[in-house]
């Protein structure tokens, strides 16, 4: 008798699912901030403005922290105990986009706004908008609506996007923490069972790939 | 051994007595909606042969609604004459929950609590089983198992010293999935263990050929764990019949299909489903009324199964 993957999940899809539920009673109208914050940092990121950028780099590593914090530490780690790892590593992510941005890389010489920026703010604008009613269907409730900066897939996946200004030669870095957390997504979500949530860090694996290898604009 | 039995286990010790004096084989043989019940072989009590597992099933979090619809779980195996709950602290937040679920019921007295060790170091598994305590609001448990194995040797001297204060009435381990075989065997063959707890259900018999055999032999009682494999054997087997001569077995739907083939192995003294259902937890419970099929309606049982 050998293990299968549904053997290693230690909980039901309907408590999954209710985390989001509960987390957005819990927050409200925090989700407003988090919207906010998701539509802005595109916008500022692609601007060549030093300023902007760099307001757009610290609230990315808020969106992290928040994240990592709230939603994991609080409500997901309870019931699926790596996850309390995961939240710490999300705090790690959010000091690397910091150092990263700030010391390494300073963001003036990221990419200049192009296509680039454009295709950015595209893709953004899906994982912010339409992604999160994956997991609205799975739940076929409303009320289970993920938000980019507080739940984890989407903010992971919009903070791969954004790596793609970032030099490639720092940008592997900026990778690691999110590939093994979309993998993590990736296979809790197929033990689940979740077909349609599972889209999110799926892209978010194909996006750190194509990211990976994006030569510098 | 000293005892610090609670009112209701007390009662049932007594009534175990007298019903062990009276029934030499280990299974007594029930009127049809008397409740079954096997010894534990260290003690003489009975315990009824249906218990609970927790696994994914009670890890709900701190969510309210779940967590008074898990309640309501617990309340029907009680209502059934259910007895024993295991859980790990490997299961999340099952164990707070299952406190929070005794606390609203007021069953700290009937629930016959097992848990495990499922750390590594002497310290740990000392402070972790302090931890449980808390968590289910017991001043101690029935029943303390290591799980998997894990630094076994290490937690075998804390249990037995536990033991021997009567800060635990038994002691086990415990495995599944058919792992560590070996070193499980060589376990029971040389710690004096009251319990084991192993995976054992229609499709995976692999216990019957050294375990159950060693268990029996040593006074061992045995819990099995995953009976219906984790749901899989209602996934693949509940679209089908029953075969015609179920009800002669003493069987009246699946469930009590899956668990009377457990139950009724004479070295097994209970089994263990999981379930977040009350429905579902009514329908198991009744694998522990009416009859229990003999070795050769079981061996019809397993065929049966085999050739669907
Ligand atoms: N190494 C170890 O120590 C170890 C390892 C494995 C398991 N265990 C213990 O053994 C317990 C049992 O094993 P398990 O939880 O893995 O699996 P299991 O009890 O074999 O199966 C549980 C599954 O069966 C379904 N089910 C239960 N009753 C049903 C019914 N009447 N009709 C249809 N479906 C039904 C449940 O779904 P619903 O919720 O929909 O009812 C659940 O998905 C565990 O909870 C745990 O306490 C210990």
């Amino acid at each position: 008798m050998e293990y299968a993957l549904s053997d290693l999940i230690m909980f039901t899809p309907e408590v999954y699912l209710r985390l989001f539920i509960r987390f957005n009673e819990a927050v409200w109208p925090v989700q407003l901030l988090a919207l906010a914050a998701g539509v802005a940092i595109p916008v500022l990121l692609t601007r060549q403005s030093m300023m902007a950028r760099k307001l757009a780099v610290a609230l990315l590593s808020l969106a992290w922290i928040a994240c990592g914090f709230g939603f994991m530490g609080n409500f997901y780690a309870p019931i699926n105990w790596p996850v309390a790892y995961f939240g710490y590593a999300f705090a790690g992510q959010a000091l690397l986009i910091a150092a990263v941005a700030g010391a390494w890389q300073p963001p003036v010489r990221w990419s200049p706004v192009g296509q680039r920026g454009k295709a950015l703010i595209a893709l953004w604008l899906l994982m912010l908008l339409v992604l999160p009613w994956l997991t609205v269907a799975a739940a076929s409730d409303g009320r289970a609506l993920p938000f980019f900066a507080l739940t984890p897939d989407l903010t992971v996946l919009g903070s791969i996007l954004a790596t793609t200004l970032v030099p490639r030669a720092v940008r592997w870095l900026l990778l690691l923490i999110p590939i093994v957390w979309c993998g993590f997504s990736a296979l809790t979500l197929l033990a689940l069972g979740l077909p349609f949530p599972i889209i999110v860090p799926l892209a978010g694996l194909l996006a750190a790939a194509v990211a990976f290898f994006l030569p510098d604009a | 051994m000293i005892c610090n039995l609670s009112r209701r286990r007390f009662l049932t010790s007594v009534a175990g007595a007298i019903a062990l004096a009276r029934i030499p084989a280990l299974i007594a043989s029930p009127s049809n909606r008397d409740l079954i019940t096997k010894v534990i072989p260290a003690s003489g009590d009975p315990l009824a042969v249906i218990g609970m597992g927790t696994w994914r099933t009670f890890n709900v979090g701190h969510d309210p609604v779940l967590i008074e619809q898990r309640t309501e779980v617990l309340k029907a195996f009680f209502q059934h004459g259910g007895e024993l709950v295991d859980s790990s602290p490997m299961y999340g937040s099952a164990e707070a929950v299952l406190g929070k679920a005794l606390a609203a019921l007021n069953r700290h007295e009937d629930v016959f609590a097992a848990t495990k060790i499922w750390t590594r170091g002497k310290q740990d598994g000392i402070e972790q089983v302090e931890e449980l305590e808390r968590l289910w609001g017991l001043d101690r448990f029935e029943l303390l198992q290591i799980h998997n194995l894990l630094d076994w040797r290490v937690h075998m001297d804390t249990l037995k010293q536990m033991r021997a204060d009567g800060k635990v009435r038994y002691i086990g381990i415990t495995t599944s999935h058919g792992r560590r075989l070996d070193d499980f065997e060589d376990i029971m063959a040389s710690e004096p263990l009251d319990f084991v707890q192993l995976t054992y259900n229609v499709l995976d018999r692999w216990a019957e050929e050294r375990l159950l055999p060693l268990a029996r032999e040593r006074g061992i009682a045995v819990i099995a764990n995953r009976p219906f494999q984790g749901g899989q054997l209602f996934s693949r087997f509940q679209s089908q019949p029953l075969p015609a001569w179920a009800g002669e077995a003493g069987v009246s739907n699946w469930a009590e299909f899956f668990l009377k083939f457990i139950v009724s192995h004479p070295a097994v003294t209970c089994a263990i489903p999981a379930t977040t259902s009350v429905e579902h937890m009514n329908e198991n419970m009744g694998a522990q009324f009416g009859m229990l099929p003999d070795a050769d309606q079981r061996e019809q049982m397993a065929r049966y199964v085999r050739e669907l």
